[in-house]
């Protein structure tokens, strides 16, 4: 709450892209890790390219790249899941450095490593640069179904609410002689899940009467209306449809 | 568990992408009934609340980790149409904000993680309704169950599709018995904390669970 008020992954200051609107930041991060997605398997080299304009573009909008090294530990268990494919895979063996890998498994490891990294560079420029009610709206912009905006919106702040609440329950078990540091937390975290989703259910249906009386009718207010400047689709928006391109010409070399 | 993109070949993506679009547009017609005016604050805490617990991750057997589902808890809650459409926002928007789970890959994360644990948990739930005690108890009990059996379920999703599907060559046997193994595990912490969500929810607001449970059951 305060300060850091529903900006769970925000972290871009200094960076060119905080500026730029959320609608063009979605588009262009959706379009190059489809792109990343789709490089076909016979092809790996694509992926450098990839690598390269994702990098040479983060470099030109100053969005700091050991930050993103930092959140990359959320990617870690499939890159070290894909590392283990050469020993499991089945297939032709070759022997590198006295092991005995597959030869399929050792290039799908590659492949599969190399666009987890890449995808999640570029999905997570876009997390640390816009704040989540903006990706919200950069989704309305978008022309994104209501219904999942609207509960889209309401996930966020009733996220804010969860955090208050279980902040508060935890100063409470400290107070009364809990230490944090012992096994019985797990038993305790396990017992009060269930009384931290009554707690903010209760202060989730007060936020909701008071959103009622303030002429909530059933969805989010639309707060887009601004249009989106042409300029912003060709300063960054242009990086997506040079990663579609990549993908593209990746597809014409391999077919 | 958030699978990431370029872990499935093509077709397995779109056909996951397809069905998760057909089955959470459907959901949302159906919610539509599901959820009264009181609901929508309910359908808007599950999905942050599934949101938080999903950042929970334990350490299981082998140097894994694992964490929490919420399906089954949102099916009980909030009946399994519902429940399919606010974790479809959560894995949404996991992908968005931190890049958790891949935005290509958003489908097969909404089969495996919002639809089968989704439908699994409350066709269990309801199942055992027909044979167990009526109780407060006996509801979370029936719940923490429930729980138990869909993550598994959609473990073994998972296994199918991989073998079938997936980025590389893997025989189903041994990766079946490892994933299904490895989340019986993760399916007995899912289970005690639904067990207990369920039971918090019956002692301090039977009114919520009343409508949630009667329609997990219709």
């Amino acid at each position: 709450m305060g300060a850091n008020h529903a900006s769970l992954g925000f972290d871009g200051a200094g960076s060119l892209l905080v500026d730029v609107a959320p609608a063009v930041k979605v588009a262009t991060a959706v379009a190059v890790v489809a792109s990343v997605a789709l490089v076909p398997a016979d092809a790996p080299w694509v992926l450098v390219f990839h690598g390269v304009v994702v990098l040479v573009g983060l470099r030109t909008a100053q969005v700091s790249l050991r930050s993103i090294g930092r959140r990359a530990r959320i990617v870690a268990p499939f890159v070290v899941g894909a590392a283990l494919l050469p020993f499991l895979a089945s297939g032709e063996r070759v022997d590198i450095v006295g092991l005995s890998v597959s030869r399929p498994g050792l290039a799908a490891a590659i492949v599969v490593i190399g666009k987890v990294l890449v995808g999640f560079t570029a999905g997570a420029a876009l997390v640390m640069t816009t704040e989540p009610v903006d990706i919200v709206r950069g989704l309305q912009q978008l022309r994104v179904p209501r219904t999942f905006t609207t509960i889209a919106g309401l996930m966020l702040r009733f996220a804010d609410v969860l955090r208050g609440e279980s902040s508060r329950m935890q100063i409470a078990r400290i107070a009364r002689g809990d230490d944090p540091r012992s096994i019985a937390q797990v038993r305790a975290t396990a017992r009060t899940a269930g009384v931290l989703f009554v707690r903010g259910y209760e202060r989730g249906e007060r936020v909701h009467q008071s959103m009622i009386a303030r002429g909530w009718s059933g969805a989010m207010p639309d707060t887009s209306k601004r249009s989106v400047p042409i300029e912003d689709w060709f300063r960054v928006g242009s990086w997506g449809a040079v990663a579609v391109f990549i993908t593209a010409f990746g597809w014409m070399t391999v077919g | 568990m958030h699978v990431p993109d370029g872990f499935f070949e093509a077709p397995v993506t779109v056909g996951a992408a397809v069905t998760s679009v057909a089955v959470v547009s459907y959901a949302a017609r159906r919610s539509r009934d599901e959820l009264s005016d009181a609901a929508a604050p309910m359908a808007g805490l599950m999905s942050a609340f599934v949101f938080a617990v999903q950042m929970l991750n334990f350490p299981v057997a082998a140097g894994t980790s694992g964490h929490l589902m919420g399906a089954t808890l949102a099916a009980v809650l909030l009946g399994p149409w519902t429940a399919t459409l606010c974790i479809s926002v959560v894995l949404a928007m996991q992908a968005l904000l931190f890049a958790d789970g891949g935005l290509t890959a958003l489908g097969i994360n909404i089969v495996l993680m919002a639809i089968v644990p989704g439908f699994v948990g409350a066709a269990v739930f309801s199942l055992l309704g027909r044979c167990g005690r009526a109780t407060n108890r006996g509801r979370a009990a029936r719940a923490g169950v429930a729980a138990l059996v869909s993550v598994p379920a959609s473990a073994a999703v998972f296994a199918f599709l991989f073998a079938w599907g997936g980025a590389v060559e893997l025989s189903l046997a041994p990766l079946l018995s490892a994933m299904v193994s490895v989340h019986v595990l993760i399916g007995i912490g899912e289970g005690v904390i639904t067990a207990t969500t369920v039971a918090a929810v019956l002692a301090a607001r039977p009114d919520l669970m009343r409508a949630g449970a009667r329609r997990a059951l219709a």
